[in-house]
C-alpha cells in the first residue's frame, strides 16, 4: 500500500474525526478515499448507546456543576463513536455556538445542546439556527429569557448576527435592535430547582403575549417579523455563507486569523472560501454537501499538518492511538479534564466567541500539559496501541537507527518532520545502535522512549 | 395513579424516602439496598467521580453505605449512620454495586471495579473481604450485584463476563453458570439478582431485556418478559425482586413519559400484571427539609407547570428493588432521584363504586 495513501487517509481521519489506528487506516485505504468520505458523510454504524455510560457512571446522566467534569460523557462519545465526522461536527458547532456552564450552571443542559449538534450538525444550517435559537441553554446564556416586548435585551440578537451567522460589518445597530425585537417571547418554562432531588430539563416556550408584534425593518426588509423570519433573512445574506465557510476552513483545513480579525484580514485561501461558499449556497445551506466539497478538494488534501491540534484533538487522538480507554472506567472524569488543562474546557468555553485556535492554543503551560499527557500515554507500553507499534517494529527484525526512527514516525502518523527534527531524533537513537530484539524488554523501552520524544515534538502538535 | 388494581392485587403508593446528599440524611446515586434481620436498610451509594485540587488524588463524592430505618408512613424514616468510602483499602469500594445481608446480619457489599466483596457486621464494622472472581483470569469482569440464599450461599452477577457465580459465605467458590449469548441460560450483561423463598435464583439479564429464573445450582427454569416497550415487555432491566407470593418485580430503563424507568410486575408464572412508573408527588420528609430551608426553591417550585412537575414524580433510571416482606411493600431504589419510592401491596382492598 502506497505510503501516500496512508498519509492522506490519516490526514482525513485526523480532520474528519479524531484519528485512527494504523490497522484502521489500512482497512480504510482499501475502500478508497472518496468512498471513505461518503461513509463519513453518511454513517451507517449505530450511534453509541448512552445507557452503556449510565450503566457504569450513573452520575453523568445529570452531572452536578462541580467539580467540573461534565464533559466525561462527551469524551466517551468522541473516543468510541463509529460516526467520527458526526462527532467532529458536534465539536465544530460547540466552537461556534459556544455556550458555557460558567453561566448556565447546568452541565446537563449543555449536554442536551451537544446531543442536538450530534443529531443535526450535518444537516441544514437554517434548521440548526432555529434549533439553537430555541435551545434553553443558549437562551439563558445570551439572556433571551430577559428579552421582552416592552424591554428588549439585545444579547442574543447581537450574537446571532456577529458570531453565529454574518460577522461584524454586515449589519447596523438598528438591525441588532430589530432582530432582537423579533425574538421577544422566545424563552423557556420554569423548571424545578436542582435540589433536593437532582436536575430537570428546561423546555423552550414561546410566549405570544411577550412578543413584539410590531413592524420591523431588518437588513432592508420590512414586516412583522418573528424569529424564524429573521433567520431566513440572515441565511439569504451572502455574508452568512462566507462566514460559515471561513469557520469550516479554520476548523477542518488550516489555521486562519481569529474571528475578530476577519473583517480586516483576508482569508488564507480565498478560492477555497469561495468554493465552500458556493457549495453552501447552492445546496440550500446543507452542511453535508458543503463538507463533501471540502473533503474532496485539493486545498484540503494539500493541507496536511497545516493546523494546530485543539486540546480535544490532542487528548482524544492520543487516546485513540494508544487504546485502552474505551471502557468508561474510573478516571474518565480525570481524562475529560485533560483538554481543560491544555486550555479547552469542554462545555465551558471562555466566552460566546468560543476558543481562539491555532497558535493561540499554545503557551508554556499548555504546551507542557500537552507533552506530559501524551508522553505519559505513549510511554505506557501496556496499552494496546503502543503494543501494536512495538509489535510492528518487532516484525521488522533488527533495524538500524535510521529505520527505527523512520518507522516510528511512520506509525505515529505518518508524521512529516523537518530534516532538523529527524536529525534530533537520530541523535537520540544512534548512540543506542541498532534496535535489536534479543533483549525484548530493552528494545521495548527504547521504543517507548522514542515515542515519548516524538509526541514532544512541535510536529506532533499539528494535525 | 397512586393506587393500581389488577389481577387481584392492589399496589398503593405510600411515600418516598431520601434526597440528594453526599453524607448523612440522603443518598448519592444509590444503586442497591437490602434489609437486615435487625430491620436496618443498608443502601449502597455509588457516588460520583471527582477530582480534588491535585490531579493525582482521585476521589469519589458520596460513595458510602447508608444505614436507615424506614417506617410505615411519611416522615418516619431515621438515619442511623453510614460506613465505607471511596477507595481500595479494607472496607472501601470504588464502584459499589450491590448489597445483601446474611442470616447472621452480616452485610456484604460488592465492588464492580475491584471485583471484591467487603463484609461488615450489622453496625458496619469491616470484617473481611474476598475476591468475587472464580480465578484471576485476566479477563474483563464487573461484579454487578449480589444476593444471599437461606443457607447463606452468596450469588453474584458479573456484567462483563456474563455469568453468575456462587460462593460459600466465607468466599469459597462453589459454581458458576452463564456465558455470553441470548439462549436460555446465557446472559448479556446480567445485573440485578435475587432469591425467592424456594431458593430459586432470578437474574435481570440487562441487555437481553429479560429476567431468567434458575435453580440454586444454575439449572435454567424460565424466562420472564421479552424485549420491547409494550405490556410486559422489558428494556434494559436492572433489578429484580420476588415477594412471598411469588410475584416478580422488574425495574428497567424503558420510557415512563419523563425518564427511563419503570417497574413491571409479573405473577409466579411470568404472566404480566401491571407497571409502576413512579408517583412521588409529595416530597420526602428529608427533601422537604431542604426545600423549606431555601426560600428560592419554594418560590420556583410554585412557578413550575404540571408537565414539568411530573419530571420529579417519575422514576429516573431505577437500579434497585427490595421487597420488604414483613411490611408487604416494595421499595424502588430511584437512583437518579436519590430516594426510595415505596408501594404497599395491599390485601383486602375494596374498590369504591365507579359512579362516584
Amino acid at each position: 500500500m502506497a505510503n501516500q495513501d496512508i498519509a492522506l487517509m490519516a490526514h482525513l481521519m485526523r480532520r474528519a474525526g479524531f484519528g485512527a489506528t494504523r490497522e484502521e487506516l489500512e482497512a480504510l485505504c482499501e475502500k478508497g478515499y472518496e468512498n471513505v468520505v461518503e461513509e463519513l458523510l453518511n454513517p451507517t454504524e449505530e450511534p453509541l448507546d448512552r445507557f452503556e455510560m449510565m450503566r457504569y457512571q450513573p452520575w453523568t446522566w445529570r452531572p452536578g456543576t462541580l467539580p467540573g467534569m461534565g464533559a466525561a460523557e462527551w469524551l466517551w462519545w468522541m473516543l468510541n463513536t463509529r460516526r467520527p465526522l458526526e462527532e467532529k461536527m458536534t465539536l465544530f458547532w460547540h466552537h461556534i455556538f459556544a455556550t458555557g456552564v460558567s453561566k448556565v450552571d447546568h452541565y446537563d443542559e449543555i449536554q442536551n445542546m451537544i446531543t442536538m449538534f450530534r443529531e443535526k450538525g450535518m444537516g441544514n444550517y437554517r434548521e440548526l439556527l432555529v434549533e439553537i435559537a430555541r435551545n434553553p441553554a443558549m437562551i439563558y446564556w445570551l439572556d433571551n429569557n430577559e428579552n421582552h416586548a416592552d424591554a428588549v435585551n439585545e444579547n442574543w440578537g447581537r450574537e446571532l448576527l456577529e458570531l453565529f451567522s454574518m460577522g461584524v460589518g454586515n449589519y447596523t445597530e438598528v438591525d441588532v435592535r430589530e432582530c432582537s425585537r423579533a425574538f421577544t417571547g422566545w424563552t423557556f418554562e420554569a423548571k424545578l430547582p436542582r435540589g433536593p432531588l437532582g436536575r430537570h430539563d428546561w423546555h423552550f416556550e414561546y410566549r405570544p403575549e411577550d412578543h413584539d408584534n410590531g413592524e420591523k425593518t431588518f437588513l432592508g426588509e420590512t414586516g412583522n417579523f418573528n424569529g424564524e423570519d429573521i433567520i431566513d433573512i440572515v441565511c439569504q445574506h451572502p455574508a452568512t455563507a462566507g462566514f460559515v465557510a471561513r469557520h469550516l476552513y479554520n476548523f477542518f483545513v488550516a489555521d486562519e486569523a481569529q474571528v475578530p480579525a476577519w473583517q480586516v484580514t483576508p482569508p488564507v485561501d480565498e478560492d477555497a472560501i469561495d468554493a465552500l461558499t458556493d457549495a453552501f449556497i447552492d445546496s440550500g445551506y446543507d452542511m453535508k454537501e458543503t463538507l463533501r466539497v471540502l473533503f474532496n478538494s485539493d486545498f484540503f488534501k494539500n493541507a496536511r499538518f497545516a493546523k494546530l491540534k485543539s486540546p480535544a484533538e490532542v487528548v482524544v487522538g492520543t487516546l485513540k492511538l494508544v487504546g485502552g480507554a474505551e471502557f468508561p472506567a474510573p478516571g474518565i472524569g480525570d481524562l475529560s479534564r485533560q483538554p481543560n488543562y491544555m486550555g479547552q474546557d469542554l462545555l465551558n468555553p471562555p466566552s460566546v466567541e468560543g476558543w481562539h485556535t491555532g497558535a493561540e492554543w499554545i503557551n508554556s503551560g499548555s504546551l507542557m500539559r500537552r507533552i506530559n499527557f501524551t508522553a505519559d500515554m505513549v510511554g505506557d507500553v501496556s496499552r494496546p496501541g503502543v503494543q501494536s507499534i512495538v509489535s510492528r517494529l518487532r516484525s521488522q527484525g533488527d533495524v538500524g537507527p535510521e529505520q527505527f526512527v523512520d518507522t516510528c514516525l511512520d506509525l505515529m502518523g505518518p508524521l512529516d518532520v523537518s530534516a532538523d527534527t529527524r536529525q534530533e531524533l537520530l541523535d537520540h537513537a544512534v548512540p543506542g545502535g541498532s534496535l535489536t530484539w534479543s533483549n525484548e524488554a530493552a528494545a521495548t523501552e527504547r521504543v517507548s522512549e522514542l515515542l515519548q520524544l516524538i509526541v514532544s515534538l512541535r510536529d506532533y502538535q499539528y494535525a | 395513579m397512586l393506587t393500581q388494581v389488577a389481577a387481584g392485587r392492589t399496589y398503593d403508593y405510600s411515600h418516598s424516602v431520601g434526597r440528594g446528599a453526599q453524607s448523612g440524611m440522603g443518598f448519592s446515586q444509590p444503586v442497591a439496598a437490602a434489609q437486615g434481620p435487625n430491620g436496618v436498610v443498608y443502601v449502597v451509594n455509588r457516588g460520583s467521580e471527582g477530582i480534588s485540587n491535585v490531579s493525582w488524588n482521585r476521589i469519589g463524592y458520596g460513595a458510602r453505605v447508608s444505614q436507615i430505618t424506614i417506617g410505615p408512613e411519611w416522615g418516619q424514616e431515621e438515619f442511623l449512620g453510614e460506613f465505607s468510602k471511596y477507595g481500595d483499602g479494607n472496607g472501601e469500594f470504588i464502584w459499589g454495586s450491590g448489597v445483601a445481608v446474611d442470616s447472621q446480619g452480616r452485610v456484604y457489599v460488592s465492588d464492580e471495579w475491584l471485583n471484591q466483596i467487603n463484609v461488615y457486621d450489622a453496625e458496619g464494622n469491616f470484617l473481611n473481604r474476598w475476591s468475587a472472581l472464580e480465578s484471576d483470569d485476566g479477563g474483563e469482569h464487573g461484579t454487578a450485584n449480589i444476593a444471599i440464599d437461606a443457607d447463606d450461599n452468596i450469588y453474584v452477577t458479573d456484567g462483563r463476563s456474563h455469568e453468575v457465580r456462587k460462593f460459600a459465605s466465607d468466599g469459597k467458590f462453589i459454581a458458576s453458570w452463564g456465558g455470553r449469548g441470548s439462549d436460555n441460560g446465557q446472559f448479556n450483561a446480567p445485573w440485578g439478582i435475587t432469591i425467592d423463598q424456594a431458593g430459586n435464583v432470578y437474574v435481570a439479564d440487562h441487555r437481553n431485556h429479560r429476567v431468567q429464573k434458575f435453580t440454586a445450582d444454575g439449572k435454567w427454569l424460565a424466562s420472564i418478559g421479552s424485549p420491547g416497550a409494550g405490556r410486559g415487555q422489558l428494556h434494559l432491566p436492572t433489578a429484580v425482586a420476588v415477594d412471598p407470593q411469588g410475584d416478580v418485580y422488574v425495574a428497567d430503563w424503558s420510557d415512563n413519559g419523563q425518564h427511563p424507568g419503570r417497574v413491571h410486575i409479573f405473577d409466579a408464572e411470568g404472566d404480566y400484571i401491571i407497571t409502576l412508573i413512579g408517583d412521588a408527588m409529595e416530597l420526602s420528609s428529608w427533601a422537604k427539609l431542604t426545600v423549606d430551608a431555601n426560600a428560592d426553591y419554594l418560590k420556583r417550585r410554585r412557578e413550575v407547570n404540571l408537565q414539568n412537575m411530573e419530571s420529579e414524580w417519575r422514576f429516573a433510571l431505577p437500579t434497585g428493588l427490595m421487597y420488604d416482606a414483613a411490611n408487604n411493600r416494595l421499595l424502588v431504589v430511584d437512583s437518579q432521584r436519590s430516594r426510595f419510592q415505596i408501594y404497599n401491596k395491599v390485601s383486602g382492598y375494596m374498590v369504591p363504586q365507579m359512579n362516584l
